[in-house]
């Protein structure tokens, strides 16, 4: 199991690192004869067409059914691209960066299917979030990230997973979203 | 070609009354007759000459006929067999009735699933199978050691122990060298070998991918359920008689969303993936459950909350086609959502968690999602709990968690029945001078089986152990070590193996790097 650093804070709304703001207002382009050659959404956020990957599965009858089925739009194997990391999120507070800020990872996120995540970091005025507490509206403290724990949107120590034994006791290490990088839960 | 971008609504809308123009609406009543008033015989051809001419007659169920110039309806067919066991209905093309029972025997023993709600074998029930996912359990046959009802009596080999297979070979890995971190995400028992579901990483990515594992625990083949270029998160699997049905979380839309496949015994898909989430916002930490009949889900989602979570759930019937939409299974904010089947509902365990203080709720459902018993809280004053297992023991659920909060840090457990009576109150499953953690419970009738870590050895690190519940939770016997390697030992799944064994998936670091290691309990006589 994994889990995932929680777009909720502060660092991902103000760096927008949270992604995806494509409509839910479908488009689609036709030839001279009316036939449609392709169908997408739009990108409001840049006036961009994204086309579709998807094709309508057999609507259900039911309440509100919208499933989708997937087609793979047949990605080339690719390695991920490395961490741009600003500043090391396991350097011990405030490592890379000044007086009262913290070293936070996150992600952004890409809206082509065949295009990776970028994983980054930077230094912002770190908050003072602890171990367990809360962090749906306030910021972790230095060392610690926002996770979506299963137990709520949780700062937690960060940590190294390829190093095992660097939590608390009783805590265990566990990967997270962003490779390299460690939740203490 | 010119493209010309045009909004999708207007092109249904054009061409909705295109169609309507093209096809013509045939009849009106008076075309076909003279029209006296106009002093002209004028020869109107009559509706029909024969029975293709008229609407509808493709449809043999509700026949048409001409008759006189004019079409006329004939009567429908009426179908009933007289069995209240099957889906009575008449095909169109061809005007037969068919019957199609109302339960499934997928194990292919001979012996149907009952209904929901109903007990196998009693009147109406339609099946006296009490376990169709596996062809070894049916009424009358013989009980052995092999983790299996076999004579449908509601004990799983009944008075028998299970013990760690062998303590100088604790387990055995999984999951590639090159694949850390890697961590179990499901594991289940087809008949012939074992899918261990596990989230492995490639070239900086998460696939979740499927182990064949033979009852030692060997790999045999793989499969790939998530591609290259998704990272996935997590993933469970179920066996289902027939196949397995799998599902889990990724991003490759661009937010972390459930998908659902159906795998055939080598591990090849059975459809395109279905994407069970409807909301862009996040959807994770997903639960999967077989009825019998259909696949229920749960899992946490942002929509209506985000940032926070709440918790939603769906049904995806035989065939991997959704049933309904999404559910908001609970109210506010909660995660972790987890699913067992009972008789004739569904149960749902989660976490709430309210600033630092962690709770485990429940309610049940019937079949459809339809709440038959409003949430409750299991946890209570002095225990806190994160991270509930939830399963269904012949007559009751049983829900295990642990609490992080509290000075015992210890595993808890809790019974109620399908109406949500409580059977058992809160009870301490574990004793430790540190941490006991992330339980797995096996359902045997009679007793269940809690598998979890602890770190109670002071070797500095979590450890596999197990004992037998009676159904009050009280410990049956001695409880045993089943790991005993350097550092953690975590997240165990256990599931019923061959011959009575008990397969158990979990994390492990002994290697220096987080991987999915196997191991196996054995069935023995006490």
């Amino acid at each position: 199991m994994r889990w995932v650093l929680a777009c909720a804070l502060s660092i991902s709304a103000s760096i927008a690192g949270c992604g995806g703001s494509v409509s839910d207002e479908p488009l689609a382009y036709f030839d001279d004869a009316g036939n449609i050659i392709e169908t997408g959404t739009v990108d409001t956020a840049v006036d961009t067409f994204v086309p579709d990957t998807r094709v309508d599965a057999g609507r259900d009858t039911g309440r509100d059914a919208t499933y989708d089925t997937w087609i793979d739009p047949g990605c080339p194997d690719a390695p991920a691209p490395k961490p741009v990391f600003e500043c090391d999120p396991l350097k011990a507070p405030p490592g890379d960066c000044p007086k009262g800020q913290g070293c936070y990872p996150y992600v952004e996120y890409p809206d082509d299917p065949c295009e990776h995540e970028i994983y980054r970091s930077t230094c912002i005025t770190a908050g003072p979030g602890k171990q367990g507490d809360p962090c749906s509206s306030t910021m972790c403290a230095a060392g610690f990230a926002c996770v979506a724990s299963g137990a709520g949107n949780v700062c937690v120590q960060m940590c190294s997973p390829a190093k095992p034994g660097g939590c608390a006791e009783g805590l265990v290490c566990h990967p997270t979203d962003v490779p390299g990088i460690g939740a203490c839960l | 070609m010119k493209r010309v971008p045009r909004r999708i609504t207007g092109l249904v809308f054009a061409a909705s009354v295109a169609s309507a123009a093209a096809c013509g609406a045939r009849t009106t009543l008076d075309e076909g007759q003279p029209r006296p008033d106009t002093g002209v015989d004028t020869y109107v051809p009559p509706e029909c000459t024969r029975t293709e001419d008229c609407a509808g007659f493709e449809d043999k169920c509700a026949p048409v006929g001409c008759s006189g110039g004019k079409c006329v309806a004939l009567p429908k067919v009426t179908c009933d067999d007289g069995n209240s066991c099957t889906d009575d209905a008449c095909e169109p093309a061809s005007g037969k009735c068919t019957a199609t029972p109302k339960t499934l025997d997928l194990d292919g023993d001979g012996h149907r699933a009952p209904l929901p709600g109903k007990r196998p074998g009693e009147p109406g029930a339609c099946g006296d199978d009490c376990d169709d996912t596996s062809g070894k359990a049916f009424p009358g046959n013989k009980e052995v050691c092999d983790g299996v009802d076999n004579d449908c009596n509601g004990v799983v080999d009944d008075a028998m122990m299970y013990v760690p297979q062998d303590p100088t070979v604790d387990a055995v890995r999984v999951s590639e060298l090159g694949e850390a971190p890697a961590g179990p995400a499901g594991l289940a028992w087809s008949g012939e070998s074992y899918l261990a579901g596990y989230t492995a990483t490639i070239s900086g990515k998460t696939r979740l991918k499927g182990a064949f594992l033979d009852p030692n625990g060997k790999k045999i083949a793989e499969a790939r359920i998530t591609n290259n270029t998704i990272d996935a998160l997590e993933g469970r699997v179920v066996w289902t008689g027939a196949f397995f049905g799998t599902a889990w979380s990724d991003r490759r839309d661009g937010s972390w969303e459930i998908y659902f496949n159906r795998l055939n015994a080598k591990g090849e898909k059975l459809g395109p993936d279905l994407k069970v989430s409807e909301d862009p916002t996040w959807s994770i930490n997903l639960s999967l459950a077989w009825t019998g009949k259909e696949f229920a889900l749960a899992w946490q989602d942002q929509r209506e909350l985000d940032p926070d979570f709440g918790i939603w759930g769906a049904r995806v019937d035989v065939d991997g086609k959704p049933v309904g939409g999404n559910v908001k299974l609970a109210d506010g904010q909660g995660g972790s959502p987890e699913l067992a089947v009972g008789l004739g509902t569904i149960a749902l365990a989660w976490t709430v968690t309210v600033g630092k203080q962690h709770r485990v709720w429940a309610a049940v459902f019937d079949r459809d999602f339809n709440r038959v018993v409003e949430p409750f809280e299991i946890t209570g004053k002095s225990v806190s709990g994160v991270f509930p297992v939830i399963t269904w023991n012949k007559d009751r659920y049983v829900v295990a968690f642990y609490d992080p909060d509290s000075t015992k840090k210890a595993v808890w457990g809790f019974a109620f029945d399908e109406k949500g009576n409580t059977l058992v109150a809160l009870t301490q499953l574990t004793e430790s001078p540190r941490f006991s953690r992330y339980p797995s419970l096996l359902p045997l009738g009679d007793r269940a089986l809690l598998v979890w870590s602890d770190t109670k050895d002071g070797g500095g690190g979590y450890e596999l152990y197990t004992k037998m519940l009676d159904p009050n939770l009280k410990p049956m016997g001695t409880e045993q070590r089943i790991t005993r390697a350097v550092g953690d030992s975590i997240f165990p799944v256990s599931t019923f193996g061959p011959t009575g064994d008990i397969g158990v998936l979990f994390r492990d670091d002994r290697l220096g790097s987080l991987q999915t290691f196997f191991t196996r309990l054995v069935c023995k006589a006490k």
